[in-house]
């Protein structure tokens, strides 16, 4: 393959610059994030969850894993476009321009290691973090209360079904909420990839104020054109119903295929020094 | 070789051009020192021959390849030591560790050398250089690439009177036929010595493009206090001992270049310096 186009040496070399030049900023974040979760974690239990032992016996689990698992989603999507949105803070200053410009890696070799870093590597990262918080929380509380069935979310979901027909049915039962939340959180994450390359410096408040305000319009729009296709008055919308799931899937797919081209097809076009031209 | 044809460079819309129309050819080879007012343009001559900055017109190729493309067969042969820059807080044998991977013709032994030039230890951490420290550590790493093409922006500010020295030195102990070094700086005491080539902007155009060579054999630099040589002379500034003063060469004398003196004379006539460049034949 042509030298000037992809590199996979450069590639990998470009790796370390990613994470060791940007070592303290990337361990400083990922400690903020552990020690938010942790906080969290702990702070979700407290006044009477774990009391009621009764209750507790009733449900048959952690009574407070419901809680907790909805507060880690929704974190999971905040500290994920947090992530995205520091993808290029180093091109905020000259210096950094200069640096990240001039580095002898094409544009296409710098966005997939940046992806992969803050993209991919940030949802392992995350999901440790959790699991962490977890472990903690699990080693206070068990102690506190010990006829409670204190349980961290990464073991509520070993227990082993009985037969493998139990497997297929409780994958079958998660597989949509999963993808559902999974497309959503690529999506709305691709908005602050794209975001940071456009606005290095301040990225997260800009994206989600610029992009925020946009889909706040998109959606407005489209819930009323929906409503429109939906009745009945106008052709036959069965297939919108019918096939809603899939209409999401590609809209999603498709906006943050379209957000990731943007977000790469940005960088080229960065100088130096920006011109009002 | 440094083509830079016809270009046209502005920051604002409306704003007056900082180059406009500005060709200039640089060839393989040589130290040039690129000297110029505050707001001639020299930095942003310096990021377009980068490809750091986009022309609005024109267009500058090193070796045949548009700079602006920014294709790694051309970043990996310049090398920008900018004014001002940032270093990670991280050991330098780290820093060139990880970064010199990109230069193919990156030396360990040279490294060595520049650093003991400098009198810098490879084990330090770059967060506790001083930025005079860093501007060293820096250049040391930039000339161990040995890329063809390096382009330093006011190098010698920031560096101890030691430091300007060593500059010196090293820059002139790095020189290959095949490498180019251009100099953009206001400090033209701190490099006249180690030039071969000087190129004078002003105006958004080039008022002198000439080998240091071709500009002694044809002009002729004095310090005195004579009244009769400060009256011949085309060209005087009072100094300290008398008088700073450009004479024609007309009988190639061995001159001493003050580049200073050779600067204001630029800027203030510049008309009458290039007419001893093109009434005798024109070669570079």
């Amino acid at each position: 393959m042509n030298d000037n186009i992809f590199s996979g040496k450069r590639l990998l070399a470009f790796f370390p610059i990613e994470l060791i030049c940007l070592q303290k900023r990337q361990l400083l974040y990922s400690l903020v994030m552990v020690g938010l979760l942790t906080l969290i974690a702990l702070i979700t239990p407290l006044g009477s969850t774990y009391d009621d032992l009764l209750w507790i016996e009733r449900i048959g689990h952690d009574p407070v894993l419901d809680e907790l698992l909805v507060t880690y989603i929704i974190l999971m999507f905040c500290f994920g476009c947090l992530s995205a949105s520091i993808m290029w803070s180093e091109m905020k200053d000259k210096q950094g321009r200069i640096y990240i410009l001039m580095n002898p890696a094409t544009i296409f070799e710098k966005f997939i290691v940046k992806f992969f870093v803050y993209v991919v590597c940030f949802l392992v990262v995350y999901i440790l973090a959790v699991c962490f918080a977890e472990t903690v929380r699990y080693l206070v509380y068990s102690n506190i209360y010990p006829e409670a069935d204190v349980t961290p979310l990464y073991l509520s979901f070993s227990y082993p079904p009985e037969t493998i027909d139990q497997i297929w049915r409780l994958s079958r039962s998660i597989e949509k909420p999963v993808l559902f939340f999974f497309c959503l959180y690529l999506m709305l994450q691709s908005f602050f990839v794209l975001g940071s390359s456009i606005w290095p410096s301040r990225s997260f408040i800009k994206t989600f104020l610029i992009f925020g305000c946009l889909t706040a319009a998109y959606f407005i729009i489209g819930a009323k054109t929906g409503s429109v296709l939906m009745t009945d008055r106008v052709g036959d919308p069965r297939w919108l119903r019918e096939n809603s799931y899939a209409v999401y899937y590609t809209f999603t797919t498709i906006v943050t295929l379209v957000n990731w081209t943007l977000a790469y097809f940005r960088i080229p076009e960065t100088d130096v020094i920006t011109t009002k031209r | 070789m440094i083509r830079i044809e016809n270009i046209t460079f502005s920051y604002k819309r409306n704003a007056a051009p900082v180059l406009n129309d500005f060709s200039l050819q640089i060839p393989t080879g040589g130290i040039y020192g690129l000297l110029g007012k505050n707001g001639a343009g020299k930095s942003t001559l310096l990021y377009l021959i980068a490809g750091l900055l986009t022309p609005s017109s024109g267009q500058v190729s090193y070796n045949g390849i548009i700079t602006r493309k920014r294709k790694p067969e051309t970043l990996r042969e310049i090398f920008i030591v900018p004014e001002e820059f940032s270093l990670p807080s991280l050991p330098l044998r780290e820093y060139v560790k990880i970064n010199s991977r990109f230069y193919p013709n990156f030396s360990a032994e040279d490294m060595r050398r520049n650093l003991d030039t400098f009198e810098l230890s490879a084990d330090v951490n770059l967060n506790s250089l001083s930025m005079g420290q860093k501007k060293k550590a820096f250049m040391c790493f930039a000339l161990a690439c040995n890329t063809s093409l390096m382009l330093f922006d006011e190098p010698t500010n920031g560096l101890d009177i030691p430091g300007k020295s060593q500059f010196r030195k090293f820059i002139v102990s790095s020189m290959t036929d095949d490498r180019t070094i251009v100099i953009s700086t206001h400090q033209v005491r701190d490099i006249d010595r180690i030039l071969d080539h000087v190129i004078i902007t002003d105006n958004r155009s080039v008022v002198l493009d000439r080998p240091i060579s071709d500009i002694l054999s044809r002009l002729r630099f004095l310090e005195t206090d004579s009244k009769e040589l400060i009256e011949k002379a085309i060209y005087k500034q009072i100094s300290v001992r008398g008088a700073d003063i450009i004479l024609p060469n007309d009988d190639g004398a061995d001159t001493q270049l003050n580049l200073e003196t050779l600067f204001d004379f630029a800027m203030t006539n510049p008309q009458e310096l290039q007419s001893f460049f093109t009434s005798k034949s024109d070669s570079k």
